[in-house]
Protein backbone atom coordinates (compact mmCIF):
# COMPACT_ATOMS: atom_id res chain seq x y z
CA UNK A 1 0.00 0.00 0.00
CA UNK A 2 1.30 3.20 -1.02
CA UNK A 3 0.30 6.80 1.11
CA UNK A 4 0.00 9.07 -1.20
CA UNK A 5 0.28 13.14 -0.67
CA UNK A 6 -1.36 15.75 -2.37
CA UNK A 7 1.77 18.46 -3.73
CA UNK A 8 0.82 21.67 -2.23
CA UNK A 9 -0.93 23.75 -5.01
CA UNK A 10 -1.06 27.14 -4.25
CA UNK A 11 1.91 29.67 -4.41
CA UNK A 12 1.69 31.76 -0.93
CA UNK A 13 4.59 33.89 -1.83
CA UNK A 14 2.20 35.38 -4.46
CA UNK A 15 -0.32 36.10 -2.17
CA UNK A 16 2.59 37.88 0.11
CA UNK A 17 4.29 39.63 -2.64
CA UNK A 18 0.43 41.17 -3.41
CA UNK A 19 -0.65 41.84 0.50
CA UNK A 20 2.88 41.16 2.28
CA UNK A 21 0.54 39.42 4.73
CA UNK A 22 1.76 35.52 5.57
CA UNK A 23 -1.53 34.06 5.98
CA UNK A 24 0.31 30.85 7.77
CA UNK A 25 3.92 29.93 8.04
CA UNK A 26 4.83 26.22 8.62
CA UNK A 27 8.01 25.53 10.68
CA UNK A 28 9.78 22.09 11.53
CA UNK A 29 12.96 22.22 13.03
CA UNK A 30 14.25 19.10 12.94
CA UNK A 31 17.47 17.01 13.95
CA UNK A 32 18.72 17.18 11.25
CA UNK A 33 16.77 19.66 8.37
CA UNK A 34 14.97 22.52 8.84
CA UNK A 35 11.89 22.48 7.31
CA UNK A 36 9.13 25.61 6.16
CA UNK A 37 6.45 26.51 3.96
CA UNK A 38 4.91 30.01 3.82
CA UNK A 39 1.33 29.86 3.16
CA UNK A 40 1.27 27.00 1.09
CA UNK A 41 4.35 27.77 -1.00
CA UNK A 42 6.77 24.66 -1.82
CA UNK A 43 8.26 22.79 1.34
CA UNK A 44 11.87 24.47 1.31
CA UNK A 45 14.42 22.75 3.46
CA UNK A 46 17.38 23.51 4.30
CA UNK A 47 20.41 21.55 7.17
CA UNK A 48 19.29 22.54 10.77
CA UNK A 49 23.04 23.92 11.36
CA UNK A 50 23.65 26.69 12.58
CA UNK A 51 27.15 29.05 12.24
CA UNK A 52 27.69 32.24 14.81
CA UNK A 53 30.51 33.86 12.88
CA UNK A 54 33.48 35.93 14.59
CA UNK A 55 32.54 39.34 12.73
CA UNK A 56 36.51 40.24 13.56
CA UNK A 57 37.90 37.48 11.53
CA UNK A 58 34.81 35.93 9.82
CA UNK A 59 32.84 36.97 6.67
CA UNK A 60 30.92 35.77 4.53
CA UNK A 61 28.89 38.04 1.75
CA UNK A 62 24.69 37.36 1.78
CA UNK A 63 24.09 34.24 -0.24
CA UNK A 64 21.50 33.30 -3.07
CA UNK A 65 22.33 29.90 -1.92
CA UNK A 66 19.04 28.08 -1.82
CA UNK A 67 20.47 25.75 0.93
CA UNK A 68 21.72 28.47 3.04
CA UNK A 69 20.63 31.89 4.45
CA UNK A 70 23.22 34.62 6.19
CA UNK A 71 21.56 36.59 9.12
CA UNK A 72 22.37 39.88 11.15
CA UNK A 73 20.50 40.43 14.34
CA UNK A 74 21.35 42.20 17.11
CA UNK A 75 24.86 43.25 16.11
CA UNK A 76 25.55 39.03 15.38
CA UNK A 77 26.00 36.86 12.11
CA UNK A 78 24.61 34.33 11.51
CA UNK A 79 24.74 31.03 8.79
CA UNK A 80 21.94 28.63 8.58
CA UNK A 81 22.32 26.10 6.17
CA UNK A 82 24.43 24.04 4.07
CA UNK A 83 26.84 26.99 4.38
CA UNK A 84 26.99 26.71 7.86
CA UNK A 85 27.66 23.26 7.99
CA UNK A 86 30.75 23.62 5.57
CA UNK A 87 32.59 26.68 8.18
CA UNK A 88 31.87 24.43 11.11
CA UNK A 89 28.03 25.21 12.30
CA UNK A 90 26.69 23.25 14.86
CA UNK A 91 23.40 21.03 14.45
CA UNK A 92 20.53 23.18 16.01
CA UNK A 93 19.38 20.15 18.33
CA UNK A 94 23.01 20.92 19.74
CA UNK A 95 22.72 24.22 20.46
CA UNK A 96 19.12 23.68 21.85
CA UNK A 97 15.73 24.07 20.16
CA UNK A 98 14.26 26.56 22.36
CA UNK A 99 17.16 28.88 22.41
CA UNK A 100 17.44 29.20 18.37
CA UNK A 101 14.34 28.83 16.83
CA UNK A 102 14.11 32.65 16.36
CA UNK A 103 16.88 32.45 14.29
CA UNK A 104 14.95 29.43 11.96
CA UNK A 105 12.21 31.56 12.22
CA UNK A 106 14.32 34.73 10.40
CA UNK A 107 15.75 31.47 8.19
CA UNK A 108 12.08 31.41 6.90
CA UNK A 109 11.59 34.44 6.64
CA UNK A 110 14.00 34.55 3.27
CA UNK A 111 11.64 34.03 0.58
CA UNK A 112 8.85 36.90 1.97
CA UNK A 113 12.12 39.50 1.95
CA UNK A 114 12.09 39.73 -1.54
CA UNK A 115 8.28 40.73 -1.42
CA UNK A 116 7.85 42.72 1.61
CA UNK A 117 10.05 44.20 3.95
CA UNK A 118 7.50 44.67 6.51
CA UNK A 119 5.36 41.34 6.40
CA UNK A 120 2.82 40.46 8.93
CA UNK A 121 2.77 36.62 9.82
CA UNK A 122 -1.13 35.91 10.85
CA UNK A 123 -0.24 32.55 12.45
CA UNK A 124 3.31 30.72 13.09
CA UNK A 125 2.82 26.96 13.50
CA UNK A 126 5.94 25.43 14.96
CA UNK A 127 6.71 22.02 15.57
CA UNK A 128 7.75 21.02 18.79
CA UNK A 129 8.47 17.65 20.66
CA UNK A 130 6.00 18.06 23.10
CA UNK A 131 3.05 20.75 23.46
CA UNK A 132 1.93 19.56 27.10
CA UNK A 133 0.73 22.82 29.14
CA UNK A 134 3.58 22.33 31.34
CA UNK A 135 6.68 22.09 28.24
CA UNK A 136 4.33 25.51 27.05
CA UNK A 137 4.43 27.24 30.22
CA UNK A 138 8.20 26.21 31.22
CA UNK A 139 9.72 26.39 27.66
CA UNK A 140 8.14 27.82 24.32
CA UNK A 141 5.75 30.60 25.92
CA UNK A 142 9.00 32.66 26.09
CA UNK A 143 10.07 31.87 22.42
CA UNK A 144 6.97 32.36 21.32
CA UNK A 145 7.72 36.30 23.23
CA UNK A 146 10.91 36.51 21.60
CA UNK A 147 9.77 35.86 18.32
CA UNK A 148 6.40 38.50 18.10
CA UNK A 149 9.56 40.47 20.17
CA UNK A 150 11.76 41.01 17.12
CA UNK A 151 11.57 44.47 15.85
CA UNK A 152 13.91 43.69 12.87
CA UNK A 153 16.87 41.78 11.42
CA UNK A 154 18.37 41.28 8.12
CA UNK A 155 18.31 38.02 5.91
CA UNK A 156 20.66 37.46 3.09
CA UNK A 157 21.27 41.65 3.17
CA UNK A 158 17.46 42.35 2.91
CA UNK A 159 16.20 44.21 6.01
CA UNK A 160 12.68 42.48 7.45
CA UNK A 161 10.21 44.29 10.33
CA UNK A 162 8.06 41.88 10.67
CA UNK A 163 4.92 41.00 12.38
CA UNK A 164 3.89 38.08 13.94
CA UNK A 165 0.05 38.20 15.33
CA UNK A 166 -0.22 34.38 16.56
CA UNK A 167 2.51 31.77 17.31
CA UNK A 168 0.86 28.33 17.77
CA UNK A 169 3.18 25.43 18.83
CA UNK A 170 2.13 21.89 17.50
CA UNK A 171 3.21 18.50 18.66
CA UNK A 172 5.34 16.26 16.71
CA UNK A 173 3.37 13.43 14.95
CA UNK A 174 0.01 15.49 15.31
CA UNK A 175 0.24 17.26 11.65
CA UNK A 176 1.10 13.84 10.12
CA UNK A 177 -1.51 12.45 12.25
CA UNK A 178 -4.60 14.77 11.29
CA UNK A 179 -2.71 14.22 7.13
CA UNK A 180 -2.90 10.48 7.71
CA UNK A 181 -6.80 10.81 9.06
CA UNK A 182 -7.89 13.35 6.67
CA UNK A 183 -6.21 10.82 3.59
CA UNK A 184 -8.18 7.45 4.81
CA UNK A 185 -4.81 5.95 6.03
CA UNK A 186 -6.23 5.10 9.05
CA UNK A 187 -9.46 4.49 7.67
CA UNK A 188 -9.04 0.46 7.68
CA UNK A 189 -8.22 0.54 11.61
CA UNK A 190 -11.60 2.86 12.36
CA UNK A 191 -13.70 -0.64 13.72
CA UNK A 192 -14.41 -2.21 17.24
CA UNK A 193 -11.30 -3.48 18.75
CA UNK A 194 -8.55 -0.85 17.50
CA UNK A 195 -7.54 1.44 19.57
CA UNK A 196 -4.59 3.01 18.97
CA UNK A 197 -2.48 3.78 15.57
CA UNK A 198 0.89 5.86 15.59
CA UNK A 199 2.75 8.10 13.39
CA UNK A 200 6.76 6.72 12.91
CA UNK A 201 8.82 10.08 12.35
CA UNK A 202 11.93 8.97 11.20
CA UNK A 203 14.68 11.89 11.68
CA UNK A 204 18.35 12.20 11.69
CA UNK A 205 19.08 11.75 15.13
CA UNK A 206 16.20 10.25 16.18
CA UNK A 207 12.88 8.26 15.16
CA UNK A 208 9.69 8.92 17.31
CA UNK A 209 6.95 6.55 17.45
CA UNK A 210 3.81 8.66 18.35
CA UNK A 211 0.68 6.95 19.06
CA UNK A 212 -2.84 8.19 18.94
CA UNK A 213 -6.22 7.17 20.23
CA UNK A 214 -8.07 6.77 17.06
CA UNK A 215 -11.45 8.08 18.37
CA UNK A 216 -10.39 11.07 19.69
CA UNK A 217 -7.31 11.69 18.28
CA UNK A 218 -5.62 12.65 21.27
CA UNK A 219 -2.16 11.45 21.64
CA UNK A 220 -1.34 8.90 24.04
CA UNK A 221 1.79 10.07 25.86
CA UNK A 222 2.71 7.12 27.86
CA UNK A 223 3.22 4.70 24.92
CA UNK A 224 5.15 7.44 22.73
CA UNK A 225 8.76 5.93 22.18
CA UNK A 226 12.15 7.77 20.81
CA UNK A 227 14.19 5.01 18.87
CA UNK A 228 17.21 5.27 16.95
CA UNK A 229 17.13 7.79 13.94
CA UNK A 230 19.25 7.27 10.76
CA UNK A 231 22.33 8.62 12.31
CA UNK A 232 22.22 5.16 13.81
CA UNK A 233 22.21 3.55 10.57
CA UNK A 234 24.74 5.58 9.20
CA UNK A 235 27.12 5.01 12.23
CA UNK A 236 26.50 1.15 11.09
CA UNK A 237 27.59 1.75 7.97
CA UNK A 238 30.42 4.05 8.57
CA UNK A 239 31.61 0.85 10.69
CA UNK A 240 31.16 -1.29 7.55
CA UNK A 241 32.94 0.79 4.88
CA UNK A 242 35.80 1.32 7.38
CA UNK A 243 37.96 -1.39 5.71
CA UNK A 244 37.87 0.26 2.60
CA UNK A 245 39.35 3.10 3.66
CA UNK A 246 42.35 5.06 4.83
CA UNK A 247 40.16 6.46 8.05
CA UNK A 248 36.88 6.10 9.14
CA UNK A 249 34.19 7.19 6.90
CA UNK A 250 32.72 10.61 8.03
CA UNK A 251 29.23 9.84 9.22
CA UNK A 252 27.86 13.26 8.66
CA UNK A 253 28.38 12.77 4.74
CA UNK A 254 27.15 8.95 4.89
CA UNK A 255 23.75 10.99 6.28
CA UNK A 256 23.91 13.51 2.98
CA UNK A 257 24.49 10.74 1.32
CA UNK A 258 20.91 8.63 2.73
CA UNK A 259 19.41 11.30 2.34
CA UNK A 260 19.60 11.86 -1.25
CA UNK A 261 19.20 8.35 -1.44
CA UNK A 262 22.68 7.98 -2.72
CA UNK A 263 24.88 4.98 -2.15
CA UNK A 264 28.23 6.63 -3.10
CA UNK A 265 31.41 7.25 -0.86
CA UNK A 266 34.26 9.38 -2.18
CA UNK A 267 37.05 9.68 0.13
CA UNK A 268 41.05 8.94 -0.21
CA UNK A 269 40.64 9.86 -3.99
CA UNK A 270 38.00 6.50 -4.91
CA UNK A 271 34.79 6.58 -4.89
CA UNK A 272 32.92 3.42 -3.50
CA UNK A 273 29.26 1.95 -4.21
CA UNK A 274 28.02 0.94 -0.91
CA UNK A 275 24.82 -0.97 -1.96
CA UNK A 276 26.03 -3.69 -0.37
CA UNK A 277 26.65 -2.47 2.84
CA UNK A 278 23.94 -0.28 2.95
CA UNK A 279 21.88 -3.15 2.68
CA UNK A 280 23.03 -4.62 5.43
CA UNK A 281 22.97 -1.71 7.48
CA UNK A 282 19.36 -0.99 6.92
CA UNK A 283 18.51 -4.83 7.80
CA UNK A 284 19.91 -3.84 11.18
CA UNK A 285 18.67 -0.48 11.41
CA UNK A 286 15.21 -1.78 10.76
CA UNK A 287 15.46 -5.25 13.15
CA UNK A 288 16.83 -2.54 15.81
CA UNK A 289 14.12 -0.55 15.75
CA UNK A 290 10.95 -3.34 15.29
CA UNK A 291 12.42 -4.96 18.59
CA UNK A 292 12.57 -2.00 20.67
CA UNK A 293 8.57 -1.71 19.22
CA UNK A 294 7.56 -5.02 20.19
CA UNK A 295 9.70 -5.63 23.22
CA UNK A 296 7.76 -2.59 25.27
CA UNK A 297 4.72 -4.39 24.47
CA UNK A 298 2.71 -1.91 22.04
CA UNK A 299 1.99 -4.35 19.41
CA UNK A 300 -1.68 -5.89 20.88
CA UNK A 301 -4.41 -6.79 19.51
CA UNK A 302 -6.15 -2.81 19.83
CA UNK A 303 -3.31 -1.29 18.22
CA UNK A 304 -3.78 -0.75 14.53
CA UNK A 305 -1.19 0.55 11.93
CA UNK A 306 1.34 2.64 11.32
CA UNK A 307 2.44 5.54 8.85
CA UNK A 308 5.86 6.62 8.51
CA UNK A 309 6.94 10.14 7.68
CA UNK A 310 10.38 11.97 8.14
CA UNK A 311 13.40 12.18 5.89
CA UNK A 312 14.19 8.66 6.86
CA UNK A 313 11.13 7.24 5.18
CA UNK A 314 12.53 6.25 2.44
CA UNK A 315 15.04 3.61 4.49
CA UNK A 316 11.65 2.08 5.76
CA UNK A 317 10.44 -0.47 2.79
CA UNK A 318 11.90 -3.26 4.48
CA UNK A 319 9.56 -2.51 7.72
CA UNK A 320 7.14 -2.33 5.48
CA UNK A 321 7.24 -5.36 4.39
CA UNK A 322 8.15 -7.40 7.65
CA UNK A 323 4.82 -6.05 9.02
CA UNK A 324 2.15 -6.93 6.15
CA UNK A 325 1.46 -3.09 5.31
CA UNK A 326 1.05 -2.08 8.94
CA UNK A 327 3.69 0.12 8.84
CA UNK A 328 3.02 2.32 5.71
CA UNK A 329 5.28 4.85 4.04
CA UNK A 330 3.83 8.18 3.03
CA UNK A 331 5.17 8.95 -0.33
CA UNK A 332 4.46 10.82 -3.40
CA UNK A 333 6.46 11.20 -6.52
CA UNK A 334 7.20 15.58 -5.55
CA UNK A 335 6.56 15.57 -2.02
CA UNK A 336 9.15 13.65 0.35
CA UNK A 337 7.57 12.27 3.52
CA UNK A 338 10.07 14.98 5.19
CA UNK A 339 7.78 17.29 4.34
CA UNK A 340 4.31 15.94 5.57
CA UNK A 341 4.85 17.68 9.31
CA UNK A 342 5.20 21.24 7.40
CA UNK A 343 2.51 20.69 4.86
CA UNK A 344 0.33 19.45 7.49
CA UNK A 345 0.68 22.16 9.66
CA UNK A 346 -0.55 25.12 7.13
CA UNK A 347 -4.02 23.76 7.73
CA UNK A 348 -3.85 23.70 11.47
CA UNK B 1 -8.02 -31.15 18.18
CA UNK B 2 -9.00 -29.41 15.01
CA UNK B 3 -10.54 -26.30 17.44
CA UNK B 4 -9.56 -22.53 16.53
CA UNK B 5 -9.14 -20.24 20.02
CA UNK B 6 -9.89 -17.07 20.31
CA UNK B 7 -9.66 -15.40 23.41
CA UNK B 8 -11.06 -12.46 24.67
CA UNK B 9 -10.48 -11.09 28.10
CA UNK B 10 -13.18 -9.06 30.38
CA UNK B 11 -13.05 -7.70 33.34
CA UNK B 12 -15.74 -7.34 35.31
CA UNK B 13 -17.74 -4.06 35.31
CA UNK B 14 -15.59 -3.19 32.09
CA UNK B 15 -17.49 -1.66 29.23
CA UNK B 16 -17.90 -4.69 26.58
CA UNK B 17 -15.32 -3.66 23.81
CA UNK B 18 -17.64 -3.66 20.69
CA UNK B 19 -15.53 -5.80 19.33
CA UNK B 20 -15.95 -8.82 21.29
CA UNK B 21 -19.87 -8.21 20.92
CA UNK B 22 -19.45 -8.41 17.02
CA UNK B 23 -17.44 -11.63 17.24
CA UNK B 24 -20.02 -13.00 19.97
CA UNK B 25 -22.55 -11.74 17.42
CA UNK B 26 -21.23 -13.32 14.32
CA UNK B 27 -20.46 -16.81 16.87
CA UNK B 28 -23.34 -16.70 18.63
CA UNK B 29 -26.23 -14.74 17.10
CA UNK B 30 -27.88 -12.73 20.23
CA UNK B 31 -27.22 -15.54 22.67
CA UNK B 32 -23.62 -14.11 24.01
CA UNK B 33 -23.32 -13.84 27.62
CA UNK B 34 -20.92 -11.23 27.71
CA UNK B 35 -21.17 -10.27 31.44
CA UNK B 36 -19.18 -13.14 32.15
CA UNK B 37 -15.76 -12.31 33.52
CA UNK B 38 -13.77 -14.52 30.80
CA UNK B 39 -15.28 -15.53 27.73
CA UNK B 40 -13.80 -17.76 25.27
CA UNK B 41 -14.62 -18.29 21.97
CA UNK B 42 -14.56 -21.53 19.96
CA UNK B 43 -14.18 -21.32 16.23
CA UNK B 44 -14.68 -25.40 14.86
CA UNK B 45 -12.30 -25.06 12.27
CA UNK B 46 -12.40 -27.34 9.19
CA UNK B 47 -16.34 -28.82 10.99
CA UNK B 48 -18.74 -28.09 8.39
CA UNK B 49 -22.04 -28.36 10.55
CA UNK B 50 -20.39 -26.52 14.08
CA UNK B 51 -23.73 -25.50 15.43
CA UNK B 52 -23.65 -29.28 16.84
CA UNK B 53 -20.65 -28.84 18.56
CA UNK B 54 -21.15 -27.06 21.33
CA UNK B 55 -20.55 -30.21 23.91
CA UNK B 56 -17.78 -30.88 21.83
CA UNK B 57 -15.65 -27.65 22.45
CA UNK B 58 -16.56 -27.88 26.07
CA UNK B 59 -14.78 -30.85 26.14
CA UNK B 60 -11.56 -29.51 24.28
CA UNK B 61 -11.96 -26.81 26.85
CA UNK B 62 -12.17 -29.08 29.75
CA UNK B 63 -9.05 -30.88 28.26
CA UNK B 64 -7.10 -28.15 28.02
CA UNK B 65 -8.08 -27.36 31.30
CA UNK B 66 -8.98 -23.38 30.09
CA UNK B 67 -10.30 -21.94 33.01
CA UNK B 68 -13.50 -21.29 30.37
CA UNK B 69 -16.75 -20.24 32.12
CA UNK B 70 -18.75 -19.79 28.80
CA UNK B 71 -18.31 -21.75 26.03
CA UNK B 72 -19.75 -20.40 22.63
CA UNK B 73 -19.47 -22.10 18.95
CA UNK B 74 -18.97 -20.44 16.18
CA UNK B 75 -22.51 -20.83 13.95
CA UNK B 76 -20.22 -18.82 11.17
CA UNK B 77 -17.14 -20.51 10.42
CA UNK B 78 -15.94 -19.21 7.62
CA UNK B 79 -16.32 -15.58 9.59
CA UNK B 80 -14.49 -15.96 12.37
CA UNK B 81 -11.28 -17.30 11.10
CA UNK B 82 -10.89 -13.89 9.06
CA UNK B 83 -11.94 -12.20 12.08
CA UNK B 84 -9.07 -13.62 14.40
CA UNK B 85 -6.91 -13.29 11.73
CA UNK B 86 -7.66 -9.53 11.73
CA UNK B 87 -7.60 -8.50 15.45
CA UNK B 88 -4.36 -10.25 15.83
CA UNK B 89 -1.68 -7.77 16.79
CA UNK B 90 1.11 -6.63 14.55
CA UNK B 91 3.67 -9.27 13.65
CA UNK B 92 7.31 -8.81 12.39
CA UNK B 93 8.25 -11.42 10.00
CA UNK B 94 12.34 -10.02 9.80
CA UNK B 95 13.05 -12.26 7.18
CA UNK B 96 11.28 -9.96 4.75
CA UNK B 97 13.46 -6.79 5.98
Amino acid sequence: MVAELQAPTLNGLERVKASGTVSVLALDGGNTWLKYSVAGAPVQCIPAVIKELDTDVEEVEPTADLDSVVIDYEGSTFVIGALAESLGGVPVYQLGKPEYTHLLFMASMSGVAEFSSCPVVEKLNILVPDNRKRQLENVWESVSERIQGIKSFTVDGQMVQPQVRNVQFISEGAPAYVWAKQNGLFSQYERPGIKKVAIFDVGGGEATLQVFDIQTGRPIWTDNQTLPGLKSLADTLAGKLKPYFRTTPDTAMLLRALHLEQRVYESDGQVFDFTEQYEAARKAWSKDVLQKMQGSGLFTAEFGGVVIVGGGAAHCGGIEKATSGRFVVAKHPEVNAQEVNAIAMLGM
Amino acid sequence: MGLKLIQFRLDSGDPVDACVLQALEQCHGSEHKVAKRLVQVYALAGIQNPAVNLAAAQQQAAAEQLPVETCFVAQAVNQVPQLSEDLNAIEVNYGEL
